[in-house]
């Protein structure tokens, strides 16, 4: 027994390579799709894994530091390694921001860490893929590979420039803008001071006030306006436990003693992952579930067109006494090597277009397994319309008026 | 050959039921043997396409008895339980329109109705230039159906017809679209492959060239048949 | 360095130090303004120094990765005085001619598969 589908298929080898190619197209982008949702969720993960730390510890009642702003003063981080279980506890800022490099703006989170010798302090990253970390207390940055930032570059974050010493790589905020490593103080300064004019414009506002400009009282004036320039705040403080202690109990504990909010490690992948990206994954699910419903409905309909221009020869087929299975075999056997030759088009599209992609994208290899499997089964399907059809049609047909 | 031949005793056919139903073949008899070729004719109408369904297994026939060869086919309802399988070895069909297969070559064309039996590949397509050869056409054996001529597609056909050596064929108006010249080789072509494998066909016409070779004729009007003698005349040879 | 003054900030566990000019850079700088100061200390005697790149964390420990081939192993090591250009002093743990990763493109543990590159691809040097 020969293959009829096979010959079917060879001698309308345009339409099906070019149908393939469409489809692959379309399959492409849904392998990227679920590559950019599969790319968030790293990014979540890769920010968790590199900030080193256990414990998170944000303002009260917030959902902080990456989900929600949270401030709390800077000097939480003393009392916090007080407590039993603690190893280690530094203060960390987070703003996202546009920083300034020759004429082009960049998009980076900019995170303030403690300087020093803290090396591998949570906060810090880990592995640095070219330069050396930041060892001055003011104006020297690492940054990651992914602004294009390059070492000994000078970039302007706020009121202040910054020379690029260390480069690091798939360091990365949540919503995957690179990040910008600068001493805290700078750090603190650019989230919460403001520009020059609006700082003279409040000195003015205070020497107005009588209340705090009192002539008796010749230093108050001076002391409130140095209070309001300074920032004594960070927005968490990243703790690292020691080893074998409970990162639940250490948490419970800050929680009932320090007042604050805590999040443990799975914490924050529940924050991240279950909220901030949530909105994304559910538009990428409903662009997933439309994409495959239009694959579906092209394989259908060329299937449907190739069966409907044999519709004449199939009749004969059956008169002369082929099987209906034998028939309905050929039709699903096509939809099948449709859906085979779109799914490679479609890896190798995916393979070629991920890095060109604005966002990371992520392709995991169980997800080709699975949109293979689920090509084939959408193949099959579609190809029902056509097989009902096929199998209908009456062999008296075949005989003329 | 005691298993070939055909014989149609009062074969009825009614589309419908109560106030509309209609007859299409009103008992009919027919008798062909092994080796002729018997002409049907009749206005449109007439039960012409009915009977032919009958005959080719594709409708069920209302009452009746037809006979292959020693098989009782059908005596009231179908004594065959696989149809398919009854066209596929024993029926062969010639259309109007050779109805090739367009993504198979010529061999493969003839080739598929023993293959579908379960015949290894190379003994079917051996079968099939056997048959390719008795028709003269085996020279276009590996041509795809859409490079060959009107004539030569045909001759096609009736080697698929023939391929199983099936007791009868049924030609429906195999000469229609052809010029005079060609009609008469297709109908040299069916006695002589009707003599060669002792094959009844039956040829269902209007075409005037052709009727006066028939030895036999059977008219069909308003699903009755009568028998006639034909003219008989010899099919000259081009 | 002028003096460092005896009192230390309890909170920040700094000393208040006061520094004069050799040479006194004219115009003056306005009073007020703020400075950056770099206090050069006497020199050290010779020993191996690392990149500070190359300082990596396991739990608590501060070390290195030594390769020996393509096989990792994690050396701890005991830290001096680190310098502004990110040379930091080993007291314990290596010798001089010590093979040490340097950057890498993932943070590294001990079941790391690493290749051994001049450069790590991607990155301007």
């Amino acid at each position: 027994m020969i293959s009829l589908a096979g010959r079917d298929i060879a001698h309308a080898w345009g339409k099906f390579v070019f149908t393939g190619l469409g489809l692959g197209l379309l399959l492409g982008v849904t392998l990227v799709m679920a590559g950019v949702y599969r790319g968030m969720v790293d990014d979540g993960k890769a920010l968790l894994d590199n900030s080193g730390a256990d414990l998170w510890v944000v303002q009260r009642d917030t959902l902080g530091p990456y989900a929600e702003p949270s401030s709390i003063a800077d000097d939480t981080e003393r009392a916090l390694l007080t407590m039993p279980g603690v190893a280690e506890a530094a203060n960390v800022t987070y703003l996202t921001m546009q920083v300034r490099q020759g004429g082009r703006d960049v998009r980076a989170m900019v995170v303030g860490i403690v300087p020093g010798e803290a090396w591998g302090s949570p906060g810090w990253p880990p592995a640095l893929v070219a330069g050396r970390r930041v060892t001055r207390g003011h104006y020297e940055a690492m940054a990651d590979i992914a602004t294009g930032f390059g070492l000994g570059d000078t970039v302007r974050i706020r009121r202040n420039e910054y020379t690029v010493v260390g480069l690091t790589r798939r360091m990365v905020s949540s919503s995957g803008d690179p990040m910008v490593f600068i001493p805290l103080r700078d750090a603190q300064e650019a989230q919460f001071l403001k520009d020059n004019d609006a700082i003279v414009q409040n000195r003015a506002r205070t020497a107005a006030n009588p209340a705090f400009n009192r002539p008796g009282v010749p230093g108050l004036l001076p002391a409130i306006n140095a209070s309001q320039t300074s920032s004594n705040t960070v927005n968490a403080v990243l703790v690292r436990l020691r080893p074998g202690a409970d990162p639940d109990e250490v948490a419970e504990s800050v929680r009932r003693w320090k007042r604050l909010t805590v999040y443990t490690r799975a914490d924050m992948e529940d924050i991240l992952i279950g909220k901030l990206i949530a909105t994304s994954a559910k538009q990428i699910g409903m662009f997933l579930v439309i994409l495959a419903a239009v694959s579906a409905a092209i394989v259908a309909f060329i299937i449907y067109s190739l069966t409907m221009d044999k519709i004449r020869e199939i009749a004969v087929l059956k008169l002369i006494g082929t099987r209906n299975s034998t028939i309905a075999w050929m039709i699903l056997q096509q939809a099948l090597a449709l859906g085979v030759i779109g799914f490679a088009v479609g890896k190798i599209t995916a393979t070629f277009a991920a890095p060109l992609f604005p966002k990371y994208v992520l392709l995991m290899p169980l997800d080709s397994v699975f949109g293979f499997g689920a090509v084939l089964v959408i193949c099959a399907l579609a190809s029902v319309i056509a097989i009902r059809m096929a199998l209908r049609v009456d062999p008296a047909e075949a005989i003329g008026g | 050959m005691q298993d070939r031949g055909i014989h149609i005793e009062g074969l009825r056919k009614r589309y419908g039921s109560g106030d509309t139903a209609v007859d299409a073949l009103k008992g009919v008899n027919m008798k062909v043997a092994p080796g002729e070729v018997v002409g049907l004719i009749g206005p449109s109408g007439s039960g012409k396409s009915t009977l032919l369904k009958c005959l080719g297994a594709v409708i069920d026939p209302t009452a009746g008895r037809m006979t292959l060869g020693q098989e009782v086919i059908y005596d009231e309802r179908w004594q065959v339980r696989d149809l398919r399988a009854l066209r596929r070895d024993r029926i062969g069909f010639v259309f109007q329109a050779p109805y090739l297969i367009p993504f198979l070559d010529v061999t493969d064309n003839v080739a598929l109705l023993p293959m579908l039996a379960g015949m290894p590949n190379a003994q079917a397509r051996a079968r099939a230039v056997e048959l390719l050869t008795a028709l003269d056409v085996q020279h276009r054996a590996k041509a795809m159906p859409s490079q060959l001529s009107g004539g030569e597609q045909q001759r096609v056909a009736i080697a698929r017809g023939l391929v199983n050596h099936p007791p009868v064929i049924l030609a429906d108006e195999p000469t229609a679209p052809l010029d005079s010249e060609r009609a008469m080789a297709v109908i040299r072509i069916l006695n002589d492959m009707a003599l060669r494998y002792q094959t009844a066909i039956i040829v269902v016409t209007h075409d005037e060239k052709i009727i006066p070779t028939f030895k036999r004729i059977y008219h069909i009007r308003d699903g009755v048949t009568h028998e006639e003698a034909g003219e008989g005349r010899a099919v000259e040879l081009a | 360095m002028l003096r460092t003054e005896l009192r230390a900030d309890a909170v920040t566990e700094e000393l208040l130090a006061k520094v004069a000019f050799s040479a006194v850079p004219l115009p003056l700088p306005p009073i007020g303004e703020r400075a950056e100061v770099t206090v050069d200390l006497p020199a050290l005697p010779a020993g191996p120094v690392i990149p500070n790149a190359a300082v990596q964390r396991q739990g608590q420990q501060l070390g290195v990765w030594a390769t020996q081939g393509d096989s990792l192993t994690f050396v701890s090591v005991k830290l001096g005085r680190a310098d502004l250009d990110g040379q930091v002093q080993v007291l314990q743990g290596l010798k001089a001619g010590d093979a040490i990763v340097l950057h890498s493109e993932k943070p590294l543990t001990a079941r790391s598969r690493i290749q051994v590159v001049d450069h790590i691809p991607g990155v301007a040097p």
